[in-house]
């Protein structure tokens, strides 16, 4: 690290060739933190940079980059996230993912603020680091372990002064399934864009830091004020004893029974993530909407109480054996959950599932059946692959069979019925494996439709290739502009209304508008200019956070609360508003957009599903006759983005205004 | 004295503004804000209420510029 690094970053990263074992430090001139910050605006200008043009996603051209947060390590709460980016190769565009865990200091424990690794190596390696340096090592004993396997199996291997932080791939990743994630921290996901099959295209099973490098900041004693002032009121946050999981579902009815808009105090609900996580959604989504059932065709109608109570948090809480927090977080979401029982001891214990999970694996296949939505978390844990794609995979095939266009001899004789438990495990189990009909599910539901025939396309629930996070556009249609508008589309942390309610963020952003109390929430069905507005605010300060390594929790929570602004500018000691961090964001965003565009995407084609824009609309439920013109509210959001409407592509008067010609990055201009 | 509400998704917004602020006559406790958000019995319960971001009895005596803030889960995972 430079003697004058009191910045938050370290300046440099690591770029290593598996190809011919090489390792180079590159150093990062401090204009392109100021340009990008780091996270996923560091991984994105290192792709744009070095990443031949047209690069086969699983070749030896992609570059996979695991990249730390601009503030994590630097005393800040709530910035323990870790980003993964490559060239998806389920999109074709952009890829990014991020986890929490320990993995996100360790980067920079390491030196590096992000470590990249391109080419193939021809057998299976692990990349160790400590204060030593990088070095490859031969990892062939390690192939075809799952990733809680691996994980212990180079505890044992690997000795050093500190605990191993360790991201690596387990059989899905291996043999490169298209949904594979990468793991860190005993089954913990950066699940999304097919990351893990980049991974294992590169022959890389784990990376595995052992560093002890400061990591510091210009004004620490802000920090620790802001971060004490910030602890202070979520250990305040706790709900009232008498509050149970059984009143989840009537909460949820009572959030969609005004049609007003209702700005709250976020930080009060870090009360309810503490005590369930994010499994609260489990049963209210059902009542609000937010849920999707059936295959996204469905509504609580086909998935009444009787079934979905048995997703009641705080019956999976039973479970719980020990709670957990990410690096740095005061909320701690994590739990983990005692199954040996129920997995009839084949697992001794999985993390407590993810509301995505268990609504990828509940109400979307009608499941009512818990226990085998324990197993399957800790099978797709194991085996490395996105819970959301497969459970969405899933639907899929179900509809398909429902309507006689899959039989019982092309399912290996599964019976693809609706909820039918046994056979949706023993599918997960062929999809990690890539065998038997797992096979044609195995790289998602794009892949799976193409491969089953062009009619079943409109049952194919995607954005791009990405299938959508479990919240349903047809509540919140700006969670659809960002579905559909993302340059890794198909996501449902990058914005929607509701956050945009939550974050508060007029109060720092002189251009954002208010939410007034009493708005008219329907306004945000239509493609006007407060929705353009309000969505294109929504991806800029999600840029910031993840270039930050923010936690979404703490970003919903309140930016009166949460002050990532000051804390940027305490930790590198520039002095930059709001409204420039804000344009940073736009930066960030229209970087990724760039690569997309370079790389011979067309951003229309990234629309989600009509499905989920209500065309047809829902005949029953919550969700009843809603609908928007999905086509109209891209192009508003591209338009406030300052890309060109029709086409998505940025347009150079945008690129010249964020700077693009003086970072000698001309040929983004060339979109 | 006005005071800041961020109030729950069933309460009437009729004595707010748009801004979310109350005005209560000087001496006013917590139980006055309820009432007039009108909070039904039955949900009295399940809601958490914070004055400055710590938890208040209903008779705590409110001032001038306090922040009220109740409780409303959102989405996530």
């Amino acid at each position: 690290m430079r003697g004058d690094f009191l910045k938050g970053y370290c300046g440099k990263i690591l770029m290593v060739d598996l190809s011919d074992s090489t390792f180079e430090e590159i150093e990062i001139p401090d204009m392109i933190y100021e340009h990008f910050l780091s996270g996923v605006g560091l991984g994105a200008y290192i792709l744009y940079k070095y990443l031949p043009q047209g690069a086969d996603p699983l070749g030896p051209d992609n570059i996979l980059g695991f990249v730390s947060g601009l503030l994590t390590g630097t005393g800040s709460f709530m910035t323990g996230r870790w980003l993964a980016v490559c060239k998806s190769p389920l999109t074709g565009g952009f890829g990014d993912a991020n986890c929490g865990g320990t993995f996100s200091p360790a980067i920079k424990q390491s030196g590096y603020d992000g470590i990249f690794l391109k080419g193939q190596s021809p057998t299976p390696k692990m990349l160790f680091i400590d204060n030593n340096g990088p070095q490859l090592l031969d990892a062939a004993d390690l192939w075809g372990l799952d990733t809680v396997e691996t994980e212990a199996a180079i505890n044992q291997k690997i000795t050093a002064n500190k605990k191993l932080a360790i991201a690596t791939i387990g059989p899905a990743g291996e043999h490169q399934s298209l949904i594979a994630g990468i793991s860190n921290d005993g089954g913990r996901m950066a699940a999304r864009s097919g990351v893990g099959a980049v991974m294992g295209s590169k022959k890389l099973k784990a990376v595995v830091l052992a560093g002890s490098k400061m990591i510091r900041s210009r004004d620490p004693q802000t920090i620790k004020t802001i971060s004490r002032d910030y602890a202070k009121k979520v250990k305040a946050s706790n709900l009232p004893p008498l509050a149970t999981g059984a009143m989840l579902p009537m909460m949820g009815k009572s959030m969609v029974a005004t049609d007003k808009a209702i700005p709250i105090d976020g930080m009060l609900s870090t009360a309810i993530i503490k005590k369930w996580g994010t499994g609260f959604t489990n049963t209210m989504g059902m009542t609000m909407g937010d849920t999707p059932v059936k295959n996204w065709k469905g509504s609580v109608a086909d998935f009444p109480y009787r079934k979905y109570r048995h997703m009641n948090p705080d019956q999976i809480q039973k479970h719980e054996t020990q709670k957990y927090h990410c690096y740095s977080c005061v909320i701690g979401c994590g739990g983990v959950c005692d199954i040996n029982g129920i997995s009839k001891g084949r697992f001794s214990h999985t993390h407590k599932p993810e509301y995505e999970t268990v609504a990828a694996f509940g109400s979307l296949l009608l499941n009512k059946d818990r226990d085998s939505i324990f197993i399957i978390n800790e099978l797709l844990n194991r085996g490395g692959m996105d819970s959301i794609s497969a459970g969405n995979t899933i639907a899929f095939a179900m509809e398909c069979y429902e309507k006689d266009w899959l039989s019982p001899e092309v399912t290996g004789g599964l019976e693809l019925t609706w909820g039918n438990a046994e056979a949706i495990v023993t599918l997960v189990e062929q999809m990690i494996a890539g065998v038997d009909f797992g096979a044609i599910l195995q790289h998602g539901v794009k892949k799976a439709s193409e491969i089953l025939g062009i009619e079943s396309a409109p049952l194919a629930i995607h954005a791009g290739g990405q299938e959508p996070g479990m919240h349903d556009p047809r509540l919140d249609p700006i969670l659809g502009i960002h579905y559909s508008c993302d340059p890794t589309p198909g996501r449902h942390t990058i914005g929607a209304g509701s956050y945009y309610t939550y974050m508060r963020i007029w109060e720092d952003v002189t251009w954002a508008p208010k939410v007034k109390l009493g708005e008219d929430k329907n306004n945000e069905y239509e493609a006007t200019n407060q929705v353009g507005l309000k969505s294109m605010i929504n991806v800029c300060i999600k840029q910031i956070l993840d270039g930050s390594g923010g936690c979404f929790f703490a970003l919903v929570s309140g930016l009166n609360h949460f002050k990532i602004f000051d804390y940027l500018n305490a930790a590198t000691g520039w002095q930059k508003t709001p409204n420039e961090y804000m344009t940073i964001g736009l930066r960030m965003q229209t970087l990724r957009q760039a690569f997309n565009v370079r790389e011979g995407i067309n951003p229309r084609d990234f629309k989600m599903n009509e499905r989920l824009s209500g065309n047809p609309p829902l005949k029953e439920g919550p969700l009843k006759g809603k609908h928007f013109n999905i086509d109209e509210m891209m192009s508003i959001h591209y338009q406030f983005m300052g890309w060109d409407k029709k086409t998505g592509i940025p347009t150079k008067t945008a690129l010249s205004d964020l700077g693009f010609c003086d970072l000698e990055m001309e040929g983004a201009t060339h979109g | 004295m006005k005071v800041q509400i961020y109030p729950p998704p069933f309460a009437s917004l009729t004595n707010l503004d748009e801004d979310g602020m109350m005005v209560l006559p000087p001496g006013a406790r917590l139980f006055t804000v309820y009432r007039r958000l009108k909070i039904p019995l039955v949900l009295q319960p399940l809601v958490i209420c914070n004055v400055n971001y710590q938890r208040m009895k209903l008779n705590t005596q409110l001032k001038d510029g306090d922040v009220i803030s109740f409780m409303l889960p959102l989405a996530g995972g």
